[in-house]
């Protein structure tokens, strides 16, 4: 990774490099309905649109129900499509989620990661984007402002190469993330336009050439057109490698389907999504510096799971530590507990599991935490004590 | 008054309340690193999104790209913008063994001189930044007072950095008012 001297770098928000991203990525249309912790991300377009920076349809909806809805519709005609959302806003659009990947409209979607009500919170947990997580959107999480930045311009590419057509979440912590203000890369307006030229859809809606969409389908072809997305999906994790490999050559920056940090000689491997990451990253540090090997895995392509990225990394470990970020109540593991464990499983795997829920409603999670948690499952398999299986909840007070 | 130097990464904790400017003044000192080629990263932590109400905000400072997100739990620098909070001995939770306070107020209360007593090394340091920003007119221009404070106490980051963003985000008499306080904070800061 190119490190880039600070001075050189634009003190932007996490959504502040968003808006910017999107700008540059010279979207068409926005449909947004503003809620805490994304607000930031659609002033901002607003303001760009507002003051003719940006060329495109601003609408401002009544709801986010109504922004999907949109979305939708301008994404059919062939337009480039940005949304944002967070949470309630998340849970509202959900039945319009499933229709924008099944219809194949390429939209892109910043989700500030914010816990869902009750009780009302406005903090970051990831459990609103794994409400959506079969709506058939591909799920990227981000670790840091400069990833934000970034994966939206191959959010957009990804989003809209023919084959692919799929909406594409680009979710990023509420708060730890939407709210911090960092140093961020930027690339020229010119080098975005050649990394990302306009959309050209092959079909869209155009009263000169009519076709139909969002067809009504029976018994008889439903199944088929659904599996199109699993097709569809299945060719992302290339795909993105491509276009990682052109963003790469270009700034000197790429991110994987995982991001592996020490995992090689691991014996504790760490697993976890979205801005603890960055934080457990620097705990397998400094327990490496203590002569413990730890080794960390955060997942950056969640949907489709990059099941083929993460085995070479995890596959001799001694155990594993999964961290979640969302419940699933009343279920065997929570979700990338449950993906992790299917992910062992078909390679004949059994790696013993821990699999924690953290930081619901935005409590926070410190590097110290993450030590004692990677310490403890060192001293069990020292000891020969077996792992404890199912789901434990990290820092809950009992 | 070169209280600190830059040691790997340090960390800052400034207090105050809804509408004092707190996540400003540390958005405003993490750019002024920037600036300084040094990484910076700033961030709040909120509580009800209200006027008056307590808000924190951290920004850490390293001469290396920062990764931890976490919150700030071992600051090395506190900062207090609000006056009443500024003689709380709350505000010094975590702070490290040679830590620096700067807080808000004409004067250092009793209990707080006795609270940082058990840190014999830390330093505590004082500038009137409300008096300042209404002799300028305004209670909103104390927390540049408050930064301009900072970098005389800390030489973490210079008060010519510090001024540049000020110009790249004000205007006319309110940039004017915010460098005078940032100046009159950087001038009148004493140690305890």
């Amino acid at each position: 990774m190119s490190l880039l001297q600070p001075k050189t770098l634009k003190p932007m928000s996490t959504s502040e490099a968003i808006a910017y991203a999107v700008k540059q990525a010279n979207v068409d249309v926005i449909a947004a309905y503003p809620i805490t912790p994304q607000t930031i991300i659609v002033e901002r377009l607003s303001e760009y649109v507002n003051n003719g920076e940006l060329d495109a349809e601003y609408i401002a909806v009544e709801s986010e129900h109504s922004a999907m809805s949109a979305c939708v519709a301008a994404s059919l005609t062939g337009a480039r499509v940005f949304t944002s959302t967070a949470s309630q806003g998340l849970a509202l659009m959900h039945e319009v989620l499933y229709i924008a990947s099944s219809l194949r409209c390429p939209i892109v979607m910043a989700i500030a990661n914010r816990a869902l009500s009750a009780p009302i919170n406005i903090h970051c947990d990831h459990s609103d984007m794994m409400g959506s997580r079969d709506a058939g959107w591909i799920q990227i999480f981000v670790e840091n402002g400069q990833q934000a930045y970034d994966r939206i311009f191959q959010a957009f590419k990804l989003a809209e190469d023919e084959d692919i057509l799929l909406p594409v979440g680009v979710n990023l912590d509420g708060f730890f993330l939407s709210h911090a203000v960092e140093g961020i890369a930027t690339i020229s307006d010119s080098e975005a336009a050649m990394f990302l030229p306009p959309r050209k859809a092959k079909y869209y809606i155009d009263s000169s050439m009519p076709m139909t969409f969002g067809a009504f389908a029976l018994p008889d072809w439903y199944f088929e057109i659904k599996h199109q997305v699993v097709e569809a999906m299945e060719k992302v994790p290339k795909k993105l490698a491509e276009i990682e490999e052109i963003y790469y050559k270009m700034t000197g920056r790429r991110y994987g389907h995982v991001g592996a940090y020490k995992t090689d000689d691991a014996e504790v491997c760490l697993i976890c999504a979205g801005s603890a990451a960055a934080t457990a990253k620097f705990a397998v540090t400094s327990l490496r510096e203590k002569g413990i090997k730890a080794g960390l895995l955060s997942i950056r392509l969640f949907r489709p799971f990059p099941a083929e990225s993460i085995l070479p990394h995890i596959k001799d470990v001694k155990a594993l530590v999964v961290m979640d970020r969302a419940m699933s109540p009343g279920a065997p593991s929570a979700p990338i507990g449950q993906d992790i464990k299917t992910v062992l499983y078909d390679a004949g795997l059994n790696i013993p599991v821990a699999n924690y829920v953290y930081g619901l409603g935005g409590r926070d999670i410190s590097v110290a935490e993450f030590e004692n948690i990677i310490t403890k499952i060192i001293e069990d398999l020292k000891a020969g004590r077996p792992i404890e299986r199912g789901v434990r909840y990290w820092g809950l007070r009992i | 008054m070169q209280a600190i130097e830059l040691k790997k990464l340090v960390e800052v904790r400034f207090h105050g309340r809804g509408g004092q400017g707190v996540v400003t003044a540390a958005r405003l000192l993490a750019e002024a690193c920037l600036l300084e080629n040094k990484y910076s990263l700033s961030f709040p932590e909120f509580g009800p999104e209200r006027s008056g109400a307590p808000v924190r905000a951290y920004v850490r400072i390293s001469d290396e790209p920062i990764e931890v997100r976490s919150l700030v739990y071992d600051p090395e620098i506190v900062v207090s913008i609000d006056p009443k909070l500024s003689s709380s001995v709350e505000i010094l939770a975590g702070l490290d063994d040679e830590g620096v306070v700067i807080i808000n107020s004409k004067n250092v209360e009793e209990a707080l001189l006795k609270a940082i007593s058990s840190k014999p090394r830390a330093k505590l340091f004082y500038v009137d930044a409300r008096g300042i920003a209404l002799s300028l007119g305004d209670a909103r221009f104390e927390n540049s007072a408050i930064l301009g404070a900072f970098a005389k106490a800390t030489g973490i980051v210079s008060l010519s950095s510090l001024e540049s963003v000020l110009r790249t985000r004000f205007k006319g008499a309110v940039l004017e008012n915010n460098l005078k306080a940032m100046r009159l904070g950087y001038d009148k800061v004493g140690q305890a």
